[in-house]
């Protein structure tokens, strides 16, 4: 396993250090921005990044996987079935960890450069980012097993498209209402934990169904 | 027995294989032969568990593919395809480090050796591999674990004779112990001639022979007759025949047979010829005689 997890963060490894730049960038314009007093901007780029990073890095490994017809390859090794799903999922779970990480610094630099602390509505969001992420890459995963890379990857930017443009376009056709739905899901602070359990839980229900699926998919597509 | 599979059916919407049987003992090679598409790469497929029969069953060193002994199964096989699905980015030094993790049985020695011997560069990319040199490292990293059993998938389809010529001596080279086999499916069958012991003809998704080599060399002879001979022994006795003016060319289903009532009939002994591995495909395949 152990094996397997390593080989997919290797092959994402020029995507993981080009994030790890892209956030040393962010972080320069940050304090720059923080130096004046605004982080608003910065923190709004991060938030997307959030989201953004996880979904690449899922997406790039399994791109080499069609590309190099991975699972096919593992499958003439000694491996479980159920481990070739396992693995993806564990990666996942390892990155969406990693960009948590990243965005908590982040905002903790931020804030040392600051002289207001760390507010519940920020971490409230980190807590929200992480459980979209666990939600979107089960499914990204679920769908990998059960559709392929092509169609899942349709799928999921078509996920994310709708993640991005629906709260842009409510904010203008409906200013007010979007910021007091914004302040709601903010000020109450069990939301966010909502999602993330409903993440915890979909995710583990994707992985499940996954190893079902593979078993039975991997056999039709070889 | 290396190799039980018995009655193995497989349908797909454009393709069937139906009842294949193959039996492959401790110490043998069999060629696997038949045209582009015949079924030999799904039969394999099946062998390998790659995909799961429709029908039929399959035990390999004695024991069926299931959830328990999968790995144990995988790890006494060295399998190479037509194609190496390797991740090209990665060098030849990492791949066979991954590689190598799976197998507990992995002798950096038998793998150094090999490497030296096809001179191939550890700190190439995959991608960057000449074709013959990707086969030959496929080779390499499915013998460096010492399998029991070789599985080969046409290695060498689009292959010089040279590197076909090193494959083969290393194959034989395998066997030599007499405790290993090895199934070489290939429809290259100047391959076969030189090192098979066991030949499995298939066309069409159909078994068509399989027996040993020598047996089907000394059943499947062409033989020169009249016309009015031919036309005096049973179709059975023959695979296929040709019409040159008053002669016929035949390809003779079993010799022997053949011979013997060929002799009651005449008195004199037929005219024949021995066939190679590719003529006897084509009698089968096609009912062509060269």
């Amino acid at each position: 396993m152990i094996a397997l997890i390593y080989k997919d963060l290797y092959l994402a490894r020029k995507i993981l250090i080009q994030i790890l730049v892209i956030c040393g960038v962010f972080a320069i314009i940050g304090a720059i921005n923080a130096a004046k007093g605004d982080i608003s901007l910065i923190e709004t780029f991060m938030y997307v990044y959030g989201f953004m990073t996880v979904y690449s890095i899922i997406d790039r490994i399994l791109y080499y996987e069609e590309h190099y017809k991975g699972v096919y390859f593992m499958r003439t090794l000694p491996i479980k079935e159920s481990a070739i799903v396992t693995n993806k999922f564990i990666v996942g779970l390892i990155l969406i960890t990693f960009s948590g990480i990243i965005l908590l610094s982040f905002t903790f630099l931020l804030h040392m450069a600051l002289p207001n602390n760390l507010s519940q509505k920020e971490i409230m969001f980190l807590i929200l980012i992480l459980g979209v992420n666990l939600i979107y890459c089960a499914i990204y995963l679920a769908m990998y097993f059960f559709v392929g890379y092509a169609k899942a990857r349709q799928y999921v930017i078509g996920i994310l498209m709708v993640l991005m443009l629906t709260p842009a376009v409510i904010g203008m056709i409906a200013q007010e209402w979007m910021l007091k739905a914004l302040n709601f899901l903010f000020a109450t602070p069990y939301i966010p934990p909502v999602v993330l359990i409903i993440g915890i839980g979909i995710y583990a229900i994707c992985w499940t169904i996954s190893i079902h699926a593979f078993k039975h998919e991997s056999q039709k597509a070889a | 027995m290396m190799i039980e599979a018995n009655g193995l059916c497989k349908k797909y919407p454009a393709f069937s294989l139906e009842n294949i049987n193959i039996m492959l003992p401790e110490g043998y090679i069999m060629g696997f032969i038949g045209p582009n598409g015949s079924g030999k790469t799904t039969t394999i497929k099946l062998l390998m568990n790659l995909v799961k029969p429709d029908k039929g069953n399959i035990k390999l060193f004695g024991m069926e593919w299931d959830e328990q002994n999968e790995i144990q199964l995988k790890q006494r096989i060295g399998y190479v395809g037509e194609e190496q699905p390797f991740y090209d980015e990665m060098t030849v030094k990492w791949t066979s480090d991954f590689v190598s993790r799976f197998y507990p049985n992995w002798d950096d020695k038998v793998y150094n050796e090999l490497m030296v011997q096809f001179n191939i560069d550890r700190k190439k990319k995959v991608g960057e591999l000449s074709k013959g040199n990707r086969v030959k490292f496929a080779l390499a990293l499915a013998l460096s674990h010492k399998p029991d059993l070789m599985i080969l998938d046409e290695p060498t389809s689009g292959l010089d004779p040279i590197i076909r010529r090193d494959i083969l001596k290393i194959l034989s080279k395998f066997i030599g112990d007499g405790k290993r086999s090895i199934l070489f499916s290939t429809h290259i069958t100047e391959d076969l001639d030189k090192i098979a012991d066991y030949i499995t003809l298939i066309n069409n998704g159909r078994l068509l022979i399989s027996c040993e080599k020598d047996e089907i060399i000394n059943k499947i002879k062409k033989v020169h007759i009249n016309n009015s001979e031919f036309e005096k022994i049973p179709p059975s006795f023959f695979i296929a025949h040709k019409s040159i003016g008053n002669e016929v060319i035949a390809v003779t289903s079993d010799f022997g047979a053949f011979e013997s009532i060929y002799k009651n009939m005449t008195g004199k002994k037929p005219e024949v010829y021995a066939m190679d591995l590719s003529d006897i495909m084509l009698a089968y395949v096609k009912g062509e005689v060269c």
